[in-house]
Parts: structure tokens; sequence; C-alpha cells
């Protein structure tokens, strides 16, 4: 996962439910709070080494 | 021959009423015949929902076809593709081919592996002193000769097995066997995580050098004196038909129905292309959203992960006589294994509460791979 972009994503509700993820390679993943997935798994990663800070949401 | 009708006898012998006494070696053919014994999904390459060629050129790792992920500590040393080439009885295999003459750092690993979801190896008894013995088997073709590398690891990646195989032949299908007593140790997951990993390695440096044959408490990848096929530009190496099963014998790869080998991947991944028709339907929560259904064709291994274009114009709701292009990606609503319902958005125009659909002209993607 090349990772161009991360901001936390409401989807509509009032609470956060997801992340979107804009990658280098052009596409979006919308990421669940889902610790059995395992790309959420991946980017809690990168943010606990430091290498990645997901933007607020909206 | 096969056992169509068979009794026990007075002195309790089966009895094959074709043709008299069964063997130990006719009843073994027998389990041996019976389905989903291989615990590899997509051995023979023929899903493959990502297209038909990948590079390198990102990250770690990127998926290529169903369930086959392959790794790369250096971008760009390799690309890969789905060829119509492989040995009798097969169409397809997974063709690397390497990009240069790369020498290969100390800590650094080209693979190409696959994770086999941990429910799916219990009856393997993996971590205890019942661990089964399996059989590893797969054609292989290669432009480079010599001792070649693999290896099962846990999840942890702590408990590794190494084992090598030998092309002799350049540019020559060549069918290989490996039988390995599981291990007795370590902690091997048996949910809907990863399992067990069987990585081929294409290259790996001397920090991940081990003894082949044998467990150990790392994670090691090859052996002292193995080809590091990236380390020669434009070498070629293919494989397909790659089995694993219980027992000590390689049986002949069982080749399933197409749609039962895509409903496997699809627990893991699912493309859906785009139709440009009406595909999801739903209705408008106000009058810039759309929320639409979708439910899984399988359920899925873990809530999924959306994967959209960057084009938010390549999605389209549809409403009365009226369609008008997404102006922000899609978004999730609620999201489990079993289905998922996802926000459209426009600049403006819906009639809240109407019904409505979403058309799709590029793809949506459902990722819950391990």
């Amino acid at each position: 996962m090349d990772i161009k972009d991360a901001k936390y994503e409401k989807g509509g509700n009032t609470e956060v439910n997801s992340i979107v993820v804009t990658l280098n390679s052009g596409g979006i993943l919308v990421v669940p709070l889902a610790n059995d997935n395992s790309d959420y798994v991946e980017i809690m990663k990168r943010v606990k080494a430091g290498t990645l800070t997901i933007k607020d949401a909206d | 021959m096969p056992i169509q009708r068979a009794k026990i006898n007075k002195t309790k012998q089966i009895v094959n009423l074709e043709a008299g006494a069964i063997t130990a070696t006719q009843l073994n053919s027998q389990a041996q015949s019976s389905s989903n014994r291989n615990l590899i999904i997509n051995g023979d390459m023929t899903v493959s929902q990502r297209g038909s060629s990948w590079t390198t050129a990102s990250g770690y790792g990127d998926y290529t076809i169903d369930r086959w992920m392959t790794g790369h500590t250096v971008t760009g040393k390799f690309s890969s593709a789905i060829v119509e080439e492989a040995p009798a009885g097969f169409k397809y295999s997974w063709k690397a081919t390497s990009a240069s003459a790369y020498s290969v750092g100390a800590s650094e690993e080209f693979i190409v592996r696959q994770k086999i979801e941990g429910s799916n190896i219990r009856h393997l008894a993996l971590g205890s002193a019942s661990a089964k013995t399996v059989t590893l088997s797969f054609w292989v073709k290669s432009s480079l000769t010599g001792t070649f590398t693999g290896a099962f690891l846990n999840s942890a990646e702590n408990r590794c097995y190494i084992f090598t195989y030998a092309i002799s032949s350049a540019a020559t299908w060549e069918k290989k066997e490996v039988t390995v007593t599981l291990d007795t140790t370590g902690t091997w997951l048996t949910a809907s995580n990863i399992g067990l990993t069987l990585y081929f390695s294409l290259g790996a440096g001397t920090n991940l050098v081990g003894t082949a044959g044998s467990w150990a408490g790392a994670k090691d990848l090859t052996v002292s004196g193995a080809v590091n096929f990236v380390g020669t530009n434009a070498a070629t190496w293919q494989i397909t038909g790659v089995q694993l099963e219980v027992g000590s014998t390689a049986t002949e790869f069982e080749h399933e129905p197409y749609e039962r080998t895509i409903s496997r991947c699809l627990r893991y991944f699912h493309r859906i292309e785009g139709h440009n028709c009406r595909e999801f339907a739903g209705y408008n929560e106000n009058t810039t959203k759309g929320l639409h259904v979708f439910r899984h064709p399988v359920k899925m291994r873990g809530v999924p992960t959306l994967g959209v274009s960057s084009t938010a114009s390549n999605y389209i709701i549809a409403y009365s006589n009226t369609q008008t292009a997404c102006s922000a990606t899609l978004v999730f609503n609620t999201t489990n294994a079993e289905g998922v319902t996802f926000y459209s958005t426009v600049a403006s125009g819906l009639t809240a509460g109407g019904a409505s659909a979403l058309r799709n002209i590029d793809y949506i993607d459902l990722i819950a791979e391990l």
C-alpha cells in the first residue's frame, strides 16, 4: 500500500467510520476501522511507527 | 482399477466385487481422489480479477493473480504476468521476469507467496505433537538452473521451514514435490487470520539464509548458494499447479470447476467491473447523497476495504429520468463481511426519499485479504 494521503471519514454518520486513503499508484481505498481488516492493521502500524499521519475528518 | 462396488467378506477383508481383494494402495488412491484436499487456492492460476500483468513499482507487496502476492524490499526488480503457457493439463502459469542483474542486499527479499487462512489449516494441528505431514507439489520452469528455495512461515514470521528444489534443465517444465512434517511448536493461528504462508523465493539476502529441511525460530527464506533470480537480467521463472495436501504423497492436481475456485477467491477479493449499467439499488437520503446496498456473493474473510477509482465522475447516480455524475468519492455507510451500504455524492438535484441506482463505469473492489 503506497499511501499518498490518508484522512478520517464519517461516511455521513456523526462518528468516524473509515479512513480514506489515496494511493500514489492511483485509486482510493476506503478502509473500515476494523481490526480484522489487514489494510487497517497496516495503516495503524505506520501511524504507530510515525511514518504516516491521518488527517482529521471534515 | 477403481473401486466401484465393494463388500466385506467373512474374514473381514474388503473385496472389490469387480476385481477381487482391495490392496492398501488402491484404498489410498481412492482416498486421495477426494475433493477439497488442496489447501492452496487458485493453484492453477485460473482466476485473475486484477488484470494480467503487474509491476513491483511501489510499496512492499502487491496482489497479482488472485491469492498470490509478490513481496519486494526494493521496487522495480521484477515484474509478473499471467501467461497462457503451462504443462499438459494446465492452461495458465504465473511468470516473473527479472528487470536487471541486481545484487541482493543482506536483508532484502523478493518473493511470491500465498497466505492460507487459519480456519483452513486447523486440521493440520500445527504447534502440537499431532502436527500432520503435508506434501507440496508444483510445476516450475525457469531460464535459470540450480538450487531454488521456498519456505513455510507462521503468522508472526518467527517459525520457518525452508525447502529447496533443483531446476536441472533451463526452459523446461519440471514437477517438484516437497514433503514436510509440520511444526510441533510455535504459535499458529487458526481463526480468520494468517494461518500458514507459503513462500517462493526469487532472491533473498544473507540475513535470510537458514538451513533447509527443519523448523527454525526465525524468518529465513533461502539457503547459502541458492539461485537469486533477480540477480540475472531478463531471467524468467514460472509456476503453476501448486498443491498443498495432507499426507506424504503428492496426488494429481485437484482441478476444480471454475466457479468453485472463483468462489474461494471472492472470500478475499471481489472486483466488480464497471458494466455501465444501474447496478447498485438504493435511495436518495437527501438532495446530495444516494445510499446504495451491495450483498457479497460469499461471506468475506473480514470487514472489507472499499477500493474505488480516484475519478469521482466514474460513478453516476441514476434517478427518475436523470443521471448525475458523482462529485466526491464513494464512502461507507456501513460495512461487514456479508455486505456493504455506501454513499454516493452529487452537488445537488436529488429528491430526498426517491429511489436511485448507481452506475459504475470503472470498478469497485471489496478487499478482505489476509
